[in-house]
Parts: structure tokens; C-alpha cells; sequence
């Protein structure tokens, strides 16, 4: 068998399988609730593995790799945003959890409507997070060419690559709704974190002989790469922050919660996904860390994880990095189709046609999975320069929304004048910082997300106490502090 | 230990972590190669240690809290 007969058949049964579990443990779509937040029936590991798949993008095993080739260390602020995200998730899965049970919330947007009461702020909210996270979607499916082509020896064209795996993604989301995207998450979240520890680690020990031996390597030829760098540590502190807050605001975290069956399901995660994290993280990045100094390092750093593979495992091992890859954007973009579609459904459709049944919202939904996903895939084969940088600027708009939730959910004075007006100039500061950085050269070396988010946060405190909160929060607040919560123990 | 005590105890440390590794003029004082700590350069090594702390310690508040709820009557579903 040919090498590139090997990693093709590896891939294709890595799809058989996740047809046939997904089909084994999926359900018929009823109902808007089912399609959208799987009845909120999820167990715990169900729950933790579909939030490890939805968190973890394949852009890990092209881009970050590739980072960590070229300015070392400082790619590990994945490894640090990861964890600290769960804890504000931690933070915030009780009060979200009750709120989306007592009154049938499926997305973000309706938490929104429910904390402010306004229908309006809701809509444009909802349009902004969705246009924000949607550059993450492209940049996912754009991975999946990339990845299949490199995985194949260049065999499977770019595109085709692309279309053909966003299809069977996009099918069976269409297909199984939430449900499906979990499962299916659940199944690629395995893959790549244990599988992808054991095979990553295995190729550190092959290609350095070790952890050590790695670092004494790269002291040898460039010790920058164990620090900060160039980059410095004003720049460190706004990506570390920004992704922080803004990871643990996007909408996909809010479907996670609402899904798990009680919100000691969704605190349960924390047995697995800090560790499962760190350990993805650290071993993927430790691998790319020094690979720059092989002299036939590949021109495209991106292509690196896939060219060490080859290089030391052979077709085997490309084929398993390519089913690795796979696994991490199938499940991202699962989870961000179908929060989307939702979201895309209740909150826009659903706010401009106020009389619009749940069913009709539902067949929306489902009509919408299929719309996204091709709407997507057809940019995604553009050329788009500058993509990464657009998705980057994007974080340093999602995190002005920390405010509205975050605060919202624990300061009762916080109101929609201070949450609408802050975030509005949160964002237009993240913008002015990132197209037009000479307008915040005064801000000291401190990125735009962050000069935004520290003026939002000042106007949401003094509108809090300048204007009354919305008449309902004392309601919210006592509905949070007296539900009595049955705890599950399901598992999946 | 109550609820509020644990809450506010788990706030204290993740905003102590988080400042010890992002805050400027720390990182500055971490950012050296040497000494080797368990065999990782030094700022390797709390690059590693913050978030492998924050993990136990989410664990550790998982199960404490868990005894909480149980011992003020939370109900199960068996």
C-alpha cells in the first residue's frame, strides 16, 4: 500500500467511526430545545469532552504549532487563557445553568434579554458576537483544506479537502442538532486528548530524545525563545487577558452550559478539561518548540506538525496527525454551527418576527445549520489575507461583552445604559487599536481590548449608580439564589 | 467552610495566579533562563506551574463545594 493509500484509509475509517457513534447515540430532532440545547440532558462527561472539542481548535496543529517554532514560549498563552476561562466558567455555570432551566434560555442573547430586559440591545448583541466568532469558523474550515492536504502528501486538493469534511460536519449538525455536535465532539475530543498526548509526546521523545534535551537544544541556538522575547510583557498581559475574558464570553460556552442536565455537570468538567488542557497545550507547543532549528524545516511553518510526523513516523504517524487535526476543527466547527444557527434563528430572525412560532424558529434553525455552512465554506475558499489578524481583532472586540454578562450575572445595579453604552466604546477602542494604532499611542504599549475594556467597565460602574436597574433583577437574583437543584449523575 | 468563604477564596487565588504571570514588572523578574527548575528553564516552568495550579485547585473547589451543597441538602437523582 502506497503512503498515500495508508493516511487516506486512516482518515476515511476515523470518519466511520464517528458516523457510526454518532448515529448510535443520536436522537430525532423534535424540538427547538432538542435541537438547540439537547434537552439540557447531557451528563457530565458528555458535557466536559464536547466542550474540550468545541474549545480546542485545529488551528493548534497548524497555526499555534507553527507559533511556537517562531517565538517560542510565548505561544504557551494558550495554556494559561484555557484554564483560566474554565474558572470564570466555574464562576458563572450555577446562575447561567438555573436561569436558562427556570425560563427555557438557549442562547446567549436570551440571557441578555432576560438580565436587561430589552429586545432591542438583544439583537444587536447577538449580530455582534456571531459577526465577531465568525472569522473562527472560516479560519476552522479553511484548517480542515489545509490539513487534509498535507496529511495526503498534497494527493486531495485544498478545496476539496475542505469541502468534502465541512460537508460531513455540516450533515450531520443538520441532521442530529446539538445532540450530534456533542457526541460528535465527544468522540474528537477523545481523539485528541489521549491519543494526541500519547502520539505528540511519543514524537517529542523520538525527535529530541526528551524534554530536557529539547531545551538544551534551543538554549544552545536561541534562548529568546524561552522568554517573552520581542514581544514584551505589556503585549503578554493583553493577549493573556483579552483571551481570557473573551474565550469564556463566546456564545458556544453559554450552549454548553445550558445543555448539561444539572450545573454540577457543567462544574464537573473540571475533573478532566484543566488537566486535558494543559497537557494538549504543553505537548503539541513543547514539539513545535524547537523544530526550527532542523535545517530542512519546511518554508511554510504552518506545515510543520504534519512534516515532523512524516519525517519520524511515517505515513502512520502523518495519517494519525491528520485524524488528530481533523478531530480538533470537526469539532469546533460542530459547535459553532449549531450555536450559530440557533443563535442566528431566536435571537435575529426570531427578534425581527416577533410572532414567529418555536416551531418555525426550529425549522430555522435547522435551515440555517445548512445556510452557514455553505456560506462559509464558499469564503473559506477565497483568498482572505490578513485572516488571522481579523479573527485576533475580533477577541479584542468579544471581550467588551464581559461586562454585560459577567457583571450582569453578580452586580445588580449593572443596567443596560452602562452595558450598551460601554460596550460600544469598548469595541470602537479595540478598532482604533488594532487599524489604526497611532490613535491610542498615549495608551503606553497597552492593546486596544484592554484600553477598551478598562473605559467599559468604568462606564458600566457609574451608570450603574447613575441610573436604575431593570425592575425584573430582583426577581433574577432570588430565582438564582433559591432554585433547588436536582443533581444528575448521568454520565453521557 | 461556607459557600461565600470557598467562593471568594477561589476568586483570591485565580486573581493572585493571573497577576503573578501576566502583571509586567513580575513577568520582567521571570523572564530568565536560569536556574533550571525540575529540569525546565525558569520561565518555562511557572509558565507551566500557574496553570497546572489553577487546574488542582478547580478541582479542589469542585469537591469541596460538592460537600457543601450535599450537606445542605441538596437533592440527587439516583
Amino acid at each position: 500500500m502506497s503512503n498515500i493509500a495508508i493516511t487516506i484509509v486512516l482518515m476515511l475509517a476515523y470518519f466511520v467511526l464517528n458516523t457510526v457513534i454518532i448515529k448510535l447515540l443520536g436522537r430525532k430532532q423534535t424540538s427547538l430545545e432538542e435541537f438547540g440545547v439537547g434537552e439540557r440532558s447531557f451528563g457530565w462527561l458528555l458535557n466536559s469532552f464536547s466542550y474540550i472539542g468545541g474549545w480546542y481548535t485545529g488551528t493548534i496543529y497548524t497555526g499555534w504549532f507553527s507559533n511556537a517554532s517562531t517565538i517560542g514560549v510565548f505561544a504557551q498563552y494558550v495554556i494559561i487563557y484555557s484554564v483560566s476561562s474554565l474558572f470564570l466558567m466555574f464562576f458563572m455555570a450555577k446562575p447561567v445553568w438555573v436561569l436558562g432551566k427556570v425560563y427555557n434560555l438557549e442562547t446567549q442573547g436570551d440571557l441578555i434579554e432576560l438580565r436587561y430586559g430589552s429586545r432591542k440591545f438583544k439583537f444587536v448583541f447577538a449580530f455582534l458576537t456571531f459577526l465577531f466568532w465568525s472569522p473562527w469558523l472560516i479560519l476552522e474550515i479553511k484548517s480542515i483544506g489545509y490539513v487534509v492536504q498535507a496529511a495526503t502528501y498534497g494527493s486531495i486538493g485544498f478545496n476539496i479537502g475542505l469541502i468534502v469534511v465541512s460537508s460531513f460536519v455540516i450533515g450531520y449538525c443538520f441532521l442530529g442538532g446539538a445532540r450530534a455536535s456533542a457526541v460528535g465532539g465527544l468522540v474528537q475530543g477523545i481523539t485528541f486528548t489521549i491519543v494526541g498526548i500519547i502520539a505528540v509526546y511519543w514524537l517529542i521523545v523520538k525527535v529530541y530524545g526528551g524534554l530536557g534535551d529539547m531545551y538544551d537544544m534551543v538554549e544552545g541556538f536561541n534562548k529568546d525563545l524561552l522568554t517573552l522575547g520581542a514581544l514584551g510583557g505589556k503585549y503578554w498581559f493583553s493577549v493573556v487577558i483579552t483571551c481570557t475574558l473573551g474565550g469564556y464570553i463566546l456564545p458556544g460556552v453559554f450552549a454548553t452550559i445550558y445543555r448539561a442536565d444539572s450545573s454540577r455537570a457543567v462544574k464537573k468538567s473540571v475533573l478532566v478539561a484543566p488537566i486535558a488542557g494543559v497537557l494538549i497545550g504543553f505537548t503539541i507547543l513543547s514539539l513545535g518548540l524547537g523544530l526550527s532549528f532542523f535545517p530542512d524545516f519546511p518554508a511554510d511553518p504552518q506545515s510543520s506538525a504534519f512534516w515532523i510526523s512524516n519525517k519520524f513516523g511515517g505515513p502512520i504517524m502523518l495519517g494519525l496527525m491528520g485524524i488528530l487535526a481533523l478531530a480538533a476543527c470537526m469539532s469546533t466547527i460542530s459547535a459553532v454551527i449549531n450555536t450559530s444557527s440557533v443563535l442566528i434563528s431566536k435571537d435575529i430572525v426570531g427578534t425581527l418576527a416577533p410572532k414567529f412560532t418555536r416551531e418555525k424558529l426550529f425549522k430555522y434553525a435547522r435551515l440555517l445549520t445548512i445556510v452557514v455552512g455553505i456560506i462559509s465554506i464558499i469564503i473559506a475558499t477565497m483568498n482572505i489575507p490578513n485572516l488571522m489578524f481579523i479573527s485576533v481583532v475580533m477577541y479584542d472586540c468579544t471581550v467588551q461583552a464581559f461586562p454585560a454578562v459577567f457583571v450582569g450575572l453578580f452586580w445588580k445595579r449593572a443596567n443596560i445604559q452602562g452595558i450598551a453604552l460601554g460596550f460600544a466604546v469598548g469595541c470602537v477602542f479595540s478598532l482604533m487599536g488594532n487599524f489604526f494604532p497611532e490613535t491610542i499611542a498615549w495608551g503606553a504599549g497597552w492593546s486596544g481590548g484592554i484600553i477598551g475594556l478598562f473605559f467599559n467597565i468604568i462606564i458600566v460602574v457609574i451608570c450603574g449608580f447613575a441610573f436604575k436597574p431593570y425592575h425584573k433583577v430582583q426577581e433574577i437574583f432570588e430565582t438564582i439564589k433559591t432554585y433547588k437543584e436536582v443533581y444528575s449523575k448521568r454520565i453521557i | 467552610m461556607t459557600k461565600k468563604a470557598l467562593y471568594t477564596l477561589s476568586a483570591i487565588i485565580f486573581i493572585l495566579l493571573m497577576a503573578f504571570i501576566t502583571l509586567p514588572p513580575v513577568t520582567k523578574m521571570l523572564e530568565r533562563v536560569e536556574p533550571h527548575i525540575l529540569g525546565m528553564p525558569f520561565f518555562q516552568f511557572f509558565l507551566l506551574a500557574v496553570p497546572v495550579t489553577l487546574a488542582c485547585w478547580l478541582i479542589v473547589w469542585f469537591l469541596l463545594e460538592c460537600r457543601i451543597e450535599d450537606r445542605e441538602g441538596g437533592k440527587k437523582d439516583e
